[in-house]
């Protein structure tokens, strides 16, 4: 059980770590003070709280489709969320948006992985011995997860300014359009999208369930078995965010 | 703000509201942390309907890679999974929470 809450724990405070160091390298690159931080978590539990709390509730909207919908809600809305930041990541005057921007997506992202995790140990509140393994594995899977994200933090922060940007961007690009991929993966399960055959099977490659593939799943959402409709959201959300300063600069 | 808006548009535009064809559904349980039955044959090309019922107290997450598919499920309640449409194969799930124990195959099959 000690692996078992390690690897799940793992999984759900990796994106958020992930995430989390992103913000950092971007609040750093434009002077921005971290004191979003504990409040930005806070309301993240407190959300996530509330969500796992009314989870039946939730799952039983619009025929029993409602974790779906929630779901990719909040995917939508990190990727929204990122969004933003990309366009006015420069621009002074939005200094305060940013940084509530910056709040929001990572509170966005505490709820959904919080949210998940509450549930996880709620089968366990019944057994004092298995709750102390799990929760033992559970702040291994933190540690390690937390650990990964510093990683990232720091892999950005060592780079040049030049490259750091570059970097960052990227990566920002790439996690978001994940997210929506993600969004999208949720309304074909809940069938508000048309159902797909998948384009193609990397999992001959990088299987999505060995450990390599759960990281990049973590770090970019990587997807094995993409639908042509993944695909393309996929596609478009990165170029979004690619291209979100040039518009800023045709803007101005 | 004029691309993001676009893209907002093209996203809404692409959100068909589908009449609900005719979908085949198949039952799935969960008991003491296992699937009954482990394995399920569906046809092979075509959507499916997957209704779990999870007649344990504590809650469940299906999960499946090959299918790219998850869904929690709480204790003593049930839920629909839309699988599909499938090339014929195996295709492996499990319980997040209980993945030791909780293990189960779709088989999908050409007709």
């Amino acid at each position: 059980m000690l692996l078992v809450s390690l690897v799940v724990v793992l999984r759900e405070v990796l994106e958020a770590s992930v995430i989390l160091g992103l913000l950092f390298v971007l609040g750093r690159q434009i002077g921005l003070t971290r004191r979003w931080v504990p409040v930005s978590l806070g309301c993240g539990l407190l959300m996530a709280w509330l969500l796992a709390s009314y989870f039946e509730q939730v799952a039983a909207w619009q025929d029993g489709i409602g974790q779906e919908l929630l779901n990719s809600a909040l995917s939508a809305l990190v990727f929204v969320g990122l969004a933003c930041l990309c366009q006015w990541q420069r621009n002074i005057q939005q200094r305060h948006a940013v940084v509530l921007i910056m709040a929001t997506v990572f509170a966005l992202t505490t709820t959904r992985e919080g949210a998940e995790l509450l549930l996880y140990y709620s089968a366990f509140t019944g057994d004092a011995d298995l709750l102390k393994t799990t929760l033992l594995g559970g702040a291994m899977g933190v540690g390690i997860g937390l650990s990964l994200g510093v990683v990232c933090y720091y892999v950005l922060v060592q780079l040049s300014n030049s490259a750091s940007q570059l970097g960052t961007r990227l990566w920002l690009a790439l996690f978001g359009a994940g997210m929506l991929s993600q969004a999208v993966q949720m309304l074909q399960q809940a069938d508000w999208l048309p159902a797909q055959t998948p384009l193609w099977s990397t999992n001959g490659l990088i299987a999505e369930q060995q450990v390599v593939g759960q990281l990049l799943y973590a770090l970019f959402s990587y997807e094995a078995t993409p639908t042509p409709l993944q695909l393309i959201v996929w596609l478009a959300g990165c170029a979004l965010l690619l291209l979100l300063p040039i518009s800023r600069r045709r803007a101005a | 703000m004029r691309l993001p808006t676009v893209f907002a548009l093209i996203l809404f535009a692409a959100l068909p509201m589908l009449a609900h064809a005719a979908v085949p559904e198949f039952t799935l349980e969960i008991r003491q942390h296992l699937f009954v039955p482990d394995t399920l044959t569906v046809p092979a090309g075509t959507k499916v309907r997957l209704r779990v019922i999870n007649r344990d107290s504590t809650p469940e997450e299906f999960e499946s890679y090959s299918l790219n598919r998850e869904k929690v499920i709480m204790g003593l309640q049930e839920t629909i999974i839309f699988i599909g449409p499938l090339a014929p194969g195996r295709y492996e799930f499990f319980g997040e929470f209980n993945p030791r124990s909780a293990i189960g195959h779709i088989v999908a099959e050409a007709r």
